[in-house]
């Protein structure tokens, strides 16, 4: 089930000249870029100062663990990255880079994140970096991906964690302002997908991975992404009554999120894909934005004098 | 190809080096915050 349609010769070939930017491929650049910003944002709204390099060293274990997530949720899936058109670039499915060695690539990276984390922040923040590489890992790759259309929900949990991760490198426990920082990318995460999902449907039907647009048709779908932006808006106000984002990010978000329901309702009343297109394009902008926003008040704590 | 195994080689290396610099450096920053503090 899990071997790939290569021939021999053209994967031994392809194997021999194994990259280096093949295995960066492996770590899943975009997304990692998106991970590590939310990361970065979790450690500079929490209360407190981390030293400069501890800082740093922080976020390059949030990036470290993340590529080596990917690289490993490669590694399990490349039998169906070979089918999906979206995916069937990838060094694995194009044979050039060898299965074991990118699982081995990505243990390494998760381990090495990990203890470094451990040994230069703490251990809570450690045991919350592993914790989300191994739920991304058995829990939505391996267990939910293919079983079941709420795979990205509870998945979705997983891409959350970086600004929890963030936050206790910083304070070393979890706070009610952390958690809703999770509690945001956890709702953002369906809505995003299931856009994704809608106009490359086919792709996923062809791969037999159980989407919910799949499973449930598309109509369910959009419901159920309208749901989820609905509930995002009030959640995304929460920041600024617990004390970590002022009156700009609050009339900020609150402009994004209409926007992003607005784009929802689209959705719901467009019968081609257009509008999932744009909102999946839109949900990755909604929230680089939201935690652009969320960066306002630490700097002007730090530049502005208060 | 030998190039590209002498490249990786390099990379590992460099990888390597730069992990036990930040080792260090960090060393040296929780000392001087008083470990375990």
């Amino acid at each position: 089930m899990m071997d790939n349609s290569l021939s021999a010769p053209t994967r031994s070939a392809a194997l021999a000249g194994a990259r280096l930017g093949d295995y960066l491929e492996l770590a899943k650049p975009r997304v990692m870029m998106l991970v590590v910003f939310t990361g970065v944002v979790g450690l500079a709204v929490a209360p407190g100062a981390l030293h400069p390099l501890l800082a740093a060293t922080a976020i390059l274990c949030i990036a470290l663990a993340a590529g080596g997530s990917a690289a490993v949720n490669m590694w399990y899936d490349r039998d169906i990255d070979a089918v999906m058109t979206r995916t069937r670039r990838r060094p694995l499915p194009q044979g050039r880079v060898e299965p074991q060695a990118a699982l081995e690539f990505g243990i390494v990276l998760i381990f090495f994140a990990s203890l470094l984390m451990a040994v230069a922040i703490n251990a809570t923040a450690a045991a919350l970096l592993a914790g989300a590489a191994a739920f991304y890992i058995f829990v939505y790759t391996i267990w939910l991906k293919r079983r079941t259309p709420w795979n990205i929900v509870v998945g979705g949990a997983a891409g959350a964690f970086p600004p929890l991760i963030g936050w206790v490198a910083v304070t070393g426990q979890i706070d009610w302002p952390a958690v809703i920082l999770f509690l945001i990318v956890f709702c953002w995460t369906p809505p995003h997908f299931w856009a994704l999902a809608l106009y490359r449907n086919d792709d996923y039907r062809r791969a037999g991975i159980p989407m919910l647009p799949v499973v449930a048709g598309p109509r369910r779908t959009k419901i159920e992404m309208l749901i989820y932006t609905l509930i995002l808006f009030p959640l995304s106000l929460a920041p600024a009554y617990v004390g970590i984002a002022g009156p700009v990010y609050l009339g900020g978000v609150a402009v994004l999120g209409g926007l992003f329901i607005t784009c929802a309702v689209r959705v719901l009343l467009d019968s081609t894909h257009r509008a999932a297109r744009h909102m999946f394009g839109f949900s990755i902008l909604y929230l680089t934005l939201l935690f652009t926003l969320l960066l306002v008040q630490p700097a002007l704590k730090t530049w502005g004098g208060g | 190809m030998e190039m590209r195994q002498r490249q990786r080689n390099w990379a590992v290396l460099l990888a390597l080096l730069g992990f036990a610099v930040l080792i260090y450096a960090i060393t040296i920053v929780k000392i001087h915050q008083g470990y375990g503090g």
